[in-house]
């Protein structure tokens, strides 16, 4: 398995990152050295494994998923980046263009 | 440098000032982490004037007055910043601390300070981070190891008595053995996640840093059991770790892998584990050669399982609600690139990039599913060798002692290879520790003792022992503050 610098370049746009040409194609010899090594799971066999889900002995017990209160001591303005009138405020997306004045 | 039990023992009956310790680790590192022989292994160190001693009752504190340092990537709130040695996190305070902090505090315990590391625990040589590399104390030539390396290479110099970090494929045991001190994984759901910033959530766990045996497993005492803000945390009781530092290994089946003792190792190491089998067989350990047949898939599996797991985890880290923020952006997705691509290092995006890339639909079946597979195969391997009779498995920590720095910093997969014994614990979920057996050149050798589920009482019954038998005294010089500067 490899991977193309145009490959490099879609895994890096999905995952909202950018890459200057001489970083994808670095990038892109280290991932193509590190899937040679892992490609070893390829001859994982298929057929011996049924159950995935848990790898532990089955004595955890794990919580219902009861929701419980946050215990923040500071207010999301003391630490976002932008935060007015309780609303996390970003730019436009393009399709709204940028004349979208946030809230004052 | 005191050992925690004499310290919180001192301060319980008021032999020594509760805030003398503190005090006097301070002024240690305010000497040794200034200059050019800095270690740099502190991000962050309270001021004096910070010291905010717990309201509760020191005559029973069972950590009375304890400095403890923790890494910097479990959240604080006592005014210490949470940065996970990563830009896109730079100044940043939590709002909240982690399950472990408050249950360290309320033991009596002081954080000093926070620990550098691998930025989010991307490493295994704490070169990875934003703000320097980590320097072994035993030789500043060497890595100590990683991605806790500010924490075990705080210890070993002696500028605190214990410390906390964060273990998902090696983190706390492989910077232990290159810092020759004890570091511990628990089993994963014994200790609360809750404020660890994730990496790898189903690898991720605690674990502890201590001088000996018996303050790693105090220390893991304390921040151990049910959290109900953490929904992996189990309600299982813990039993008394410190109790079952007591005890030999007279009788104990002790399994050896034979995967385990390849061609990779170095030879040092090599010796120091025969050296190591040989005194547990003269003092009445049965020590029986085992298969783990699957250990092949291992490292595979975890660097696949742990990459995609972290960008899906690191995928918060986008400007919009705490944490750096690019100003220079006209459009919302330019925001999060922009933000993404300056806050994050090489490492994590090398990271980032091979999850993504392992989780595409047209790969996941391929990798993601297959790594899982693996992972069970792995786990099923532990279990019929438990299950055989053995009692504990005896591994080395990593195949090298620390190596120098720079040397694999351009080679990820070189890199990626120091965790190769390492990785299957947190795969299979199992406790293991890495206690100091002997040492190669004057550089210290870790062995791995790797338990059952929930078998952390066996764990630190023979790391006990292996310590009061093992030679494993590299002369290292402490930077830690005389006995007589903390009373």
């Amino acid at each position: 398995m490899s991977v193309s610098r145009e490959d490099v370049i879609r895994i890096a746009e999905l995952a909202r990152l950018h890459l200057t040409e001489s970083e994808s194609k670095s990038l892109g010899e280290d991932l193509n050295g590190i899937l040679e090594y892992v490609d070893a799971i390829s001859s994982v066999p298929e057929e011996m494994v049924k159950d995935c889900d848990t790898i532990q002995d089955g004595t955890s017990e794990r919580r219902s998923g009861e929701q419980y209160p946050d215990h923040m001591s500071d207010p999301p303005s003391c630490h976002a980046p932008d935060y007015r009138e309780e609303f996390f405020v970003v730019p436009s997306p393009p399709s709204l263009g940028t004349d979208v004045e946030p809230p004052s | 440098m005191k050992d925690v039990a004499t310290i919180a023992g001192a301060v319980r009956d008021g032999a020594m000032d509760p805030m003398g310790p503190t005090q006097a680790v301070l002024k240690s590192i305010r000497d040794h982490e200034e200059g050019p022989g800095s270690l740099n292994t502190f991000l962050a160190v309270i001021s004096s004037e910070d010291i905010k001693f717990p309201e509760i009752d020191l005559t029973t504190a069972r950590l009375a007055g304890v400095p403890l340092a923790v890494k910097d990537n479990l959240a604080t709130a006592c005014g210490l910043p949470t940065t996970c040695a990563s830009q896109i996190l730079k100044d940043y305070h939590s709002p909240y601390e982690a399950t472990v902090i408050r249950r360290l505090r309320e033991a009596g315990a002081i954080i000093i300070g926070k620990t550098n590391m691998d930025e989010f625990a991307m490493g295994s040589s704490s070169e990875n981070s934003s703000f320097g590399p980590v320097r072994n104390p035993i030789d500043i030539t060497r890595v100590p190891g990683g991605s806790s390396g500010g924490s075990a290479a705080a210890v070993a110099a002696g500028l605190v008595p214990g410390a906390l970090g964060s273990d998902t494929g090696g983190s706390v045991r492989q910077p232990a053995a290159f810092c020759g001190v004890v570091g511990v994984k628990p089993t994963y759901g014994l200790v609360s996640r809750y404020g660890l910033v994730a990496f790898a959530s189903s690898l991720d766990q605690v674990g502890t840093f201590g001088r000996n045996v018996r303050d790693a497993a105090e220390l893991l005492q304390i921040i151990s059991g049910h959290d109900p803000l953490d929904s992996t945390s189990t309600k299982n009781t813990v039993p008394d770790l410190v109790k079952s530092c007591d005890g030999g290994v007279e009788g104990l089946v002790v399994g050896v892998p034979r995967e385990y003792f390849g061609n990779s190792l170095e030879k040092g190491v090599q010796d120091s584990c025969r050296n190591t089998l040989d005194i547990l067989k003269k003092n009445g350990a049965i020590v029986r050669e085992v298969s783990l047949p699957n250990t092949e898939y291992a490292l595979s599996a975890y660097y696949i399982i742990a990459t995609a797991e972290a960008s899906s985890n690191l995928a918060r880290f986008d400007g919009v609600r705490y944490g750096f923020r690019h100003k220079d952006c006209q459009y919302l997705g330019e925001m999060y690139e922009k933000t993404r691509t300056f806050g994050f290092g090489d490492e994590v995006k090398r990271r980032i990039l091979l999850g993504t890339f392992a989780l595409t639909s047209g790969y996941y079946d391929r990798y993601y599913g297959r790594a899982q597979r693996a992972r069970r195969l792995v786990s099923e391997d532990f279990k019929k060798v438990f299950q055989d009779g053995v009692d504990v498995i005896f591994t080395p920590t990593s195949p090298t002692v620390a190596f120098p720095l720079g040397e694999r910093i351009e080679d990820p997969l070189q890199m990626y290879l120091a965790d190769v014994f390492t990785v299957t614990a947190n795969l299979t979920g199992l406790p293991a520790i890495s206690v100091p057996i002997g040492d190669s050149d004057g550089l210290p050798v870790g062995g791995q003792l790797i338990a059952p589920w929930w078998g952390e009482p066996i764990l630190f019954q023979t790391a006990t022992f292996l310590e009061s038998v093992c030679s494993c005294s590299p002369g290292y010089p402490l930077l830690g503050v005389d006995e007589e500067d903390a009373e």
